[in-house]
């Protein structure tokens, strides 16, 4: 009788066992001993290269946060940071944690920038007809935040905008029409 | 605690013995599978990590501006989840927040430089996270790649060795119940046999069958014990026959002899009329005991025949009692009988009959003071006769052994009862048994004992 009891027991607790994890979860990593890593992973410079490292240095971003204010976020990027790069950065927006988080972007992902280089501190920007799709008010913010972000970089006094070769006049809020934008028009947008 | 039955326990011995063998196998099954499982999923999940973290690096080194397409284009086509820590920041395609993913010892590891591996159950998802430190690009890489898959095929794994592990118990218990009604049937066969030689039927022996040695010796062994049996019953039947042979003759002289000395009691003295007295009732006594035993021997040796005929058994049972009341010179009981066994009829040899009434009838007037009735019914197709006394009647222990041969009980021990042959009962069952019916002693309604006797009836009353 003892007997049929521990078998049944035996039973029920494999039934039990069953309805639990199957594979066994770590209590601590493991260490992969690194002679078996494959593909130079571990090592200090990339394969077939003597000397060839990435480096990284962090540079701000401008997106919008709840408010329509305009905002510096940093970014990574590899060294040395170029204003092609940050523009790069800038088209590509929030990213989803930030998204989560309530910031925005009014620059479209799909605009692509031909063609940015920074001279006696003005920023000539060439970028992609996408940019023309941008609704007055929105292209507005879309500007202000590639000119903090060119403003960062180095083109302090402002940027010149041509899409697609041809230039590109922003009309302000007072209705005055300008061709360079200077951070300082575009200083509001930092307030909300 | 009642015994459980031999063929109940080597089925479950069967069905137990499987359920084991095949839980031990299925367990060894599924562990082996399980661990070549895990460690074929590890291991490619581990090399593909290491790829995608080649095309990181390579991506960050030519075209870094490209790292996020690129590592869309790897979680699409691996299935897996990239969180990158670059320069310090945590970088994922999605809402995953490292810290939940990855373990602080798992980073602090990669951090150290080292490969890490480790399996993780998160938000009830479980991952299999691979971190690689990749120096040259200043990236670690931690590629979590989900478990949930194999978990499922597990389960369907062990649904199918317990489905299995049913099946075969099942097997296993059905080889029990076959092997056991093999392995028992000698055993019902001689369980079957002494039955019958319990009952009386001396010429049963087991036939000889070659199911096995075992069972040929089992078979021999018994058909020699009951030979053996039969040859002593009968050697004592013929001693007990040839005994009561011997003694009839002088006592027949004797019983004359005293006869001859009634005529004259009248000439003797009182002291040798006492005598006398005393000396035939002794001789009454032991001629009934002969006449018993000589009985008995018939009936054991099987040559007492049966002359029988269809008869009412109520009538039958009338002309019983009246007969013993002439011989004895005593009112009989009366004889009670329902409306519906007036018609009842029974085969039956009438001496043997009127010797069972007249027995039944004699046990009652010497240990209870006669009978107070008998009574007759139907049940279920027999006819129930029963004697009954207002006697002290028979204590329930002794109800089982009242039919043996020279069985005494109480009335060994009380003096005031009038001595019998102990034979009497022992007669009746047998003459009950030969018109197969059946006795039993019980109590009667008047609290005394009941006899109780069972016959099959022939003709149904309408």
């Amino acid at each position: 009788m003892r007997g049929i009891r521990r078998v049944a027991i035996l039973v029920v607790s494999a039934l039990c066992l069953s309805g639990c994890t199957l594979v066994s979860t770590s209590s601590s990593p493991s260490l992969v001993d690194p002679a078996t890593v494959p593909l130079g992973l571990l090592g200090l410079t990339i394969p077939f290269t003597p000397y060839a490292q990435v480096r990284w240095v962090t540079r701000d971003i401008y997106l919008i946060a709840p408010g329509q204010r305009i905002v510096a976020i940093p970014r990574s990027m590899t060294a040395p940071p170029t204003l092609a790069a940050v523009l790069y950065y800038e088209t590509q927006g929030p990213t989803p944690t930030e998204m989560a988080a309530g910031l925005t972007s009014q620059v479209p992902s799909n605009l692509v920038i031909n063609q940015a280089d920074i001279q006696g501190h003005v920023a000539s920007i060439d970028v992609s007809k996408v940019f023309n799709q941008i609704s007055t008010a929105n292209r507005r913010i879309a500007v202000g935040q590639l000119v903090f972000a060119a403003a960062a970089m180095g083109a302090t006094k402002g940027i010149q905008i041509s899409v697609e070769g041809l230039p590109f006049t922003l009309t302000l809020a007072s209705g005055a029409k300008v061709k360079v934008i200077t951070p300082a028009q575009m200083a509001y947008l930092k307030k909300g | 605690m009642r015994s459980r039955s031999l063929r109940l326990r080597l089925v479950l011995i069967f069905g137990l013995g499987t359920l084991l063998l095949s839980s031990l196998l299925g367990t060894l099954t599924f562990f082996g599978v399980r661990d070549v499982l895990i460690s074929q999923q590890q291991k490619t999940d581990l090399q593909q990590s290491y790829v995608n973290a080649a095309l990181i690096r390579n991506t960050l080194y030519t075209a870094p501006l490209t790292l996020n397409s690129e590592v869309s284009s790897i979680e699409q086509s691996a299935n897996s989840t990239l969180i990158l820590k670059i320069n310090g920041q945590w970088q994922t395609q999605s809402l995953l927040v490292p810290t939940v993913n990855i373990s602080s010892a798992a980073r602090r590891a990669v951090n150290d430089g080292h490969v890490t591996t480790e399996t993780r159950m998160v938000l009830s998802d479980l991952d299999y996270v691979v971190g690689i430190p990749m120096p040259a690009v200043q990236v670690q890489v931690f590629e979590v790649w989900q478990l949930d898959g194999l978990e499922q095929n597990l389960r369907v794994l062990v649904l199918v060795i317990g489905s299995a592990a049913l099946f075969t118990t099942i097997l296993g218990a059905s080889g029990g119940i076959w092997v056991s009604r093999r392995a028992l049937r000698p055993l019902v066969v001689v369980s079957d046999a002494a039955a019958r030689i319990a009952g009386g039927d001396f010429d049963t022996r087991l036939p000889t069958t070659h199911a096995g040695s075992e069972v040929e010796r089992l078979t021999e062994s018994f058909n020699t014990m009951v030979n053996q049996l039969v040859t002593k019953l009968e050697r004592d039947a013929r001693f007990a026959s040839d005994v009561s042979h011997e003694l009839r003759s002088p006592l027949t002289a004797l019983a004359m002899s005293a006869s001859i000395l009634e005529q004259h009691r009248e000439e003797l003295a009182p002291a040798a009329q006492e005598s006398l007295t005393l000396l035939s009732a002794e001789i009454l006594v032991f001629q009934g005991l002969i006449e018993d035993l000589i009985e008995l021997s018939r009936s054991d040796a099987g040559a007492n025949s049966l002359s029988l005929e269809v008869m009412p058994i109520a009538e039958l049972t009338r002309q019983a009692v009246r007969s013993v009341a002439r011989r004895t010179g005593e009112s009989g009981p009366p004889v009670q009988v329902t409306p519906e066994v007036e018609a009842a009829r029974v085969l039956v040899d009438r001496r043997r009959f009127e010797r069972i009434i007249a027995n039944l009838l004699d046990n009652a007037q010497r240990y209870a003071g006669g009978a107070v009735a008998i009574r007759l019914s139907l049940h279920a197709g027999r006819v129930e006769l029963n004697v009954d006394d207002a006697g002290p009647g028979i204590s329930e222990s002794d109800q089982e052994h009242v039919f043996e041969r020279f069985f005494r009980g109480r009335a060994a021990h009380d003096r005031s009862t009038v001595r019998g042959t102990g034979l009497g009962l022992a007669l009746v069952r047998e003459h009950v048994k030969s018109l197969e019916g059946e006795i039993r002693a019980t109590t009667s309604p008047e609290g005394g004992a009941r006899f109780q006797i069972e016959l099959p009836l022939v003709e149904f009353p309408s």
